[in-house]
């Protein structure tokens, strides 16, 4: 049952991945890369890590791609195509790919230390994150905070006035 | 393995897109087929028929406020966790961990401080300094 | 969820595995769960119509069914299922067809975490209140892709009016259920409620100042992202004809207009379970009729939602990013700051 689920939700990851790369209509592109994320949400629930499928659907699903709608609703209207040709027709990504499916396969061979034991009881649920974060990883957990106002200031920075746009 | 209650996530999902099309499917059966005479098909524009393209230029303000929401929809996802355990490592933390949460809070609400005196969280910001009292208004 | 899997295996006999029972119990729950959604389409719009009669000093619908137009709903059932269902030439037609359903499943799905009595609530998970943040948030992405495949400039404008502002007040929402979620200890919607036991005094909006202040706030914000007036700038019918379904017919109107009411009721129901004790009743300890205490409790909600929609004027687009981004985030805040200080002075957590 639950090899049928991962097979199943990795299959929609791909196809959702693939349709978003060759599709046309960015709109169309951005719509499948969000049933992509819902997918992987799918995985990271099946993996026994909750909180991360949340999070995959509350920032990636939810928050980014609204700002990818917004960014592509502003450059293309719904009557336009994109007059960019799409990966599609393009034959550079084909090696590329052959390179990543490659190292994919060869660090599947190389056990990794941490990585092949069994999760500690509770590690995905909220407490074991929550504990993490606030003994362990404190410092990087305030540098969270830091790059968070990076990025504030970098979108203000965007949308500043310089060039006497009308905004 | 996916813990029961994800499960029933996934079942209102399949749930949720059969009923859709149950609904879709029994108004199918009940309408009238359309005849796609005269004008049915134009974009509705109050009658008159339309003028341009629909597509139009979105003030950046959109976009930065898409954008500030990313930002403090991150930090929020962050304190549900705090406040989840808030209770339970109080006892062994002590006031530490609520002085953790203040700093990463107080730097957040610097942005916050910024993008207001910057006036980037006014709908209509007045372009006082540069053309007088002209007013720009969003979409 | 579990009363339905008992009643299933012991009341009808069926004989049923666990993975049977999961699936059977979860498609029942998201079967009463799409019948509430419905439910609510159908008394809200009857109800609302009535109230807003009643402030209006007229009578509101009269003639369908013998009292005071009950069947109302039911005849705007039977024509909208009439309605012929057209999708403009210029529409992006896979996108158009596919947002209504991506809004009624966005929906659907926080109704798998409302917990309505002990044992009745489809998924008892640990992160009840995120999640239904999480699935929530996907309407967003139905309303853009609503007014972006429309191909019309009513639908476009309204969509991302109505997305900018439902990003915008997710923050001051969530926010103001973090007190409570300290208070508690935990996301899980059952133990918010169970935490909150023992009479009017323990409940989450009047146990102390800070979170009375934060259940204002998630009321306010609630209002605002279900897109109701006075913070209706999404659909404005004086400027914007409907917003972002202004190409909508039929039953793709319909479910539209089916999640809306049933987000108005979701919303409460929300608010009921975090902020006012959920089943509990205002005095004693005693769980009677739980069901019936948690609906009263909702629906006294959604009648004050309604009277707000028909009492005070629509907001400007300025004046409602300044409530959302100058007033209700800094004051969660403050609220969260506040309680922080109250837990740990008042010593209800042990040091």
């Amino acid at each position: 049952m639950e090899a049928v689920l991962f097979y199943l939700f990795g299959a929609l990851l791909l196809g959702g991945a693939i349709a978003a790369m060759t599709s046309r209509s960015a709109v169309a592109a951005v719509v499948w890369l969000i049933f992509a994320f819902v997918n992987a949400a799918g995985i990271y629930a099946l993996l026994a890590a909750p909180v991360l499928a949340i999070l995959q659907i509350l920032i990636y699903a939810g928050a980014i791609m609204v700002l990818f709608l917004f960014v592509v609703m502003m450059l293309q209207g719904p009557t336009l195509k994109s007059e960019l040709k799409s990966i599609g027709d393009r034959k550079w990504w084909l090696p590329v790919g052959a390179v990543l499916v490659a190292l994919l396969n060869w660090m599947h061979g190389v056990s990794l230390e941490g990585f092949t034991n069994d999760a500690p009881a509770g590690f995905g649920e909220i407490k074991g994150v929550a504990e993490l974060l606030l003994n362990k990883y404190m410092i990087t957990f305030e540098m969270i905070s830091l790059v968070l106002l990076v990025a504030i200031i970098g979108a203000v920075a965007l949308a500043s006035n310089k060039k006497g746009m009308p905004w | 393995m996916l813990h029961e209650h994800y499960a029933v996530v996934l079942l209102f999902i399949l749930f949720g897109i059969f009923f859709a099309n149950l609904a879709l499917g029994a108004a199918k059966i009940f309408r009238p087929r359309s005849n796609r005479v005269g004008d049915k098909g134009v974009s509705f524009e109050c009658g008159e028929l339309p003028v341009g393209s629909a597509w139009v230029r979105f003030n950046i303000r959109f976009y930065l406020i898409a954008l500030f929401f990313i930002i403090f929809d991150v930090e929020v996802i962050f304190i549900y966790p705090w406040a989840a355990v808030f209770k339970s490592l109080y006892p062994a933390l002590g006031s530490l961990m609520f002085i953790e949460m203040m700093v990463f809070i107080a730097i957040l609400v610097l942005g916050l401080v910024y993008i207001w005196a910057k006036g980037d969280l006014d709908w209509v910001k007045t372009l006082s300094k540069r053309d007088g009292n002209k007013e720009v208004s969003g979409a | 969820m579990e009363i339905i899997t008992k009643l299933l295996t012991e009341t009808f006999g069926l004989q049923l595995d666990n993975t049977g029972q999961l699936v059977a119990g979860g498609l029942t729950m998201a079967l009463i769960m799409a019948l509430v959604m419905a439910t609510c389409a159908i008394v809200w719009t009857w109800a609302e119509r009535k109230v807003a009669g009643f402030i209006q000093s007229r009578y509101g619908p009269m003639r369908v069914g013998k009292y005071h137009g009950a069947l109302q709903p039911v005849a705007d059932m039977v024509k909208i299922l009439g309605k012929e269902d057209i999708i403009p030439d210029d529409a992006d037609k896979p996108l158009f067809v596919l947002a209504p359903i991506i809004i009624f499943i966005a929906s659907l799905l926080p109704w798998a975490a409302v917990p309505f009595a002990p044992g009745f609530i489809a998924s008892d998970m640990d992160l009840g209140l995120f999640y239904i943040f999480a699935v929530s948030s996907g309407a967003i992405v139905g309303i853009l892709m609503a007014g972006w495949a429309s191909n019309n400039k009513w639908a476009l404008y309204g969509a991302a009016r109505g997305a900018a502002q439902m990003v915008s007040y997710e923050i001051p929402l969530a926010l103001a259920t973090i007190p409570v979620v300290m208070r508690t200890g935990s996301l899980n919607m059952n133990d918010i409620v169970i935490g909150q036991q023992g009479g009017i005094f323990h409940w989450n909006a009047f146990h102390d100042p800070f979170l009375f202040v934060a259940f204002m706030i998630y009321f306010i914000s609630s209002i605002a992202e279900v897109n109701r007036g006075p913070f209706d700038m999404p659909e404005t019918e004086s400027e914007l004809v409907a917003g972002y379904h202004t190409e909508y017919t039929g039953m793709r109107f319909a479910l539209f207009f089916l999640s809306e009411y049933a987000n108005l009721f979701l919303v409460s129901c929300i608010a009921t379970a975090v902020f006012l004790g959920g089943w509990n009743l205002p005095v004693g300890n005693a769980v009677v009729l739980p069901g019936l205490v948690f609906l009263a409790k909702a629906v006294l909600l959604v009648l004050i939602q309604i009277w707000i929609r028909w009492t005070l004027p629509r907001l400007r687009v300025d004046q409602l990013m300044h409530v959302c981004w100058k007033v209700l985030i800094p004051l969660s805040l403050l609220c969260l700051l506040g309680s922080g200080i109250l837990l740990m002075v008042s010593g209800e957590i042990a040091a």
